[in-house]
């Protein structure tokens, strides 16, 4: 994708700070370079919709990346990016709930200590541990390691319709 | 918990990794894996904060600040955990 520019999605904590680094990104739309030589890995991340329930956080924002991207596992990245506009409808309360009612609906299909455990865990827990804990509680429903993947595209989905995002 | 998920490494093994982590070693998706555990995980964040602050914090102190016993204090220390090994 080299040269391309590419809509996509980048979750950050409160204040537009970034989770791992704290590098507080300018909100008025400037663009941000990768340091020079950055190798790979260290460039501007950001995500596809699919991939959104893995790197939850405190603020959603969609972003522009600018090329050369790569496009990885659960990222994308760019050697420079931009913050477009905050996703003002994201609730952290609305979708800790969805995945603490997943997981009770879990517990009800096929009922164990185990899953009970991972129920009241989630119910005190912030939406981002909330939604770890529902996908572990559905590779222990479903017996299958390949549920954690599942559950996590399914989490991304119910994000895209609640927040209305689409792919552009 | 995480010992159900394939490849999610352990809070222990965060602790280990930490080092390489901020020196950019890390292999791409051991970085990756690494950046997505503490999304779920308070602990390590916290942990990994604590050792960027200790890095700035030694960085700012000159050699010269040490005291000479103390320096020898730490020096014999260390080759005694050096002749362990």
């Amino acid at each position: 994708m080299e040269g391309e520019e590419v809509i996509a999605f980048k979750w950050l904590a409160k204040g537009a700070v970034a989770p791992f680094t704290g590098f507080r990104w300018p909100v008025n739309g400037s663009w941000v370079s990768a340091p020079p030589g950055a190798t790979d890995g260290l460039g501007v991340h950001a995500c596809r919709i699919a991939h959104l329930a893995f790197w939850v956080g405190e603020e959603l924002w969609r972003v522009e990346l600018q090329g050369p991207i790569v496009e990885r596992e659960t990222q994308l990245e760019g050697s420079s990016g931009r913050l477009l506009d905050r996703i003002a409808a994201w609730d952290p309360e609305a979708f800790r709930q969805a995945c603490v009612e997943r997981i009770a609906g879990f517990h009800a299909e096929t009922p164990s200590a185990e899953l009970s455990d991972y129920l009241a865990l989630a119910k005190t827990v912030d939406a981002p541990i909330a939604s770890f804990v529902a996908a572990v509680a559905a590779v222990a429903a479903r017996g299958a390691r390949s549920a954690f993947e599942e559950e996590r595209a399914r989490q991304s989905g119910w994000l895209a319709r609640a927040l209305q995002l689409r792919e552009e | 918990m995480s010992a159900r998920v394939p490849d999610q490494p352990t809070c222990r093994q965060i602790v280990e990794l930490v080092t390489d982590y901020l020196e950019g070693k890390l292999p791409l998706r051991e970085r990756t894996l690494f950046e997505q555990h503490l999304v779920y995980c308070d602990w390590c964040r916290v942990y990994l904060e604590q050792m960027r602050q200790t890095i700035r914090a030694a960085g700012e102190v000159p050699e010269e600040a040490l005291d000479p016993d103390r320096r020898d204090d730490l020096l014999q220390v260390f080759r005694r955990w050096k002749a362990k090994k």
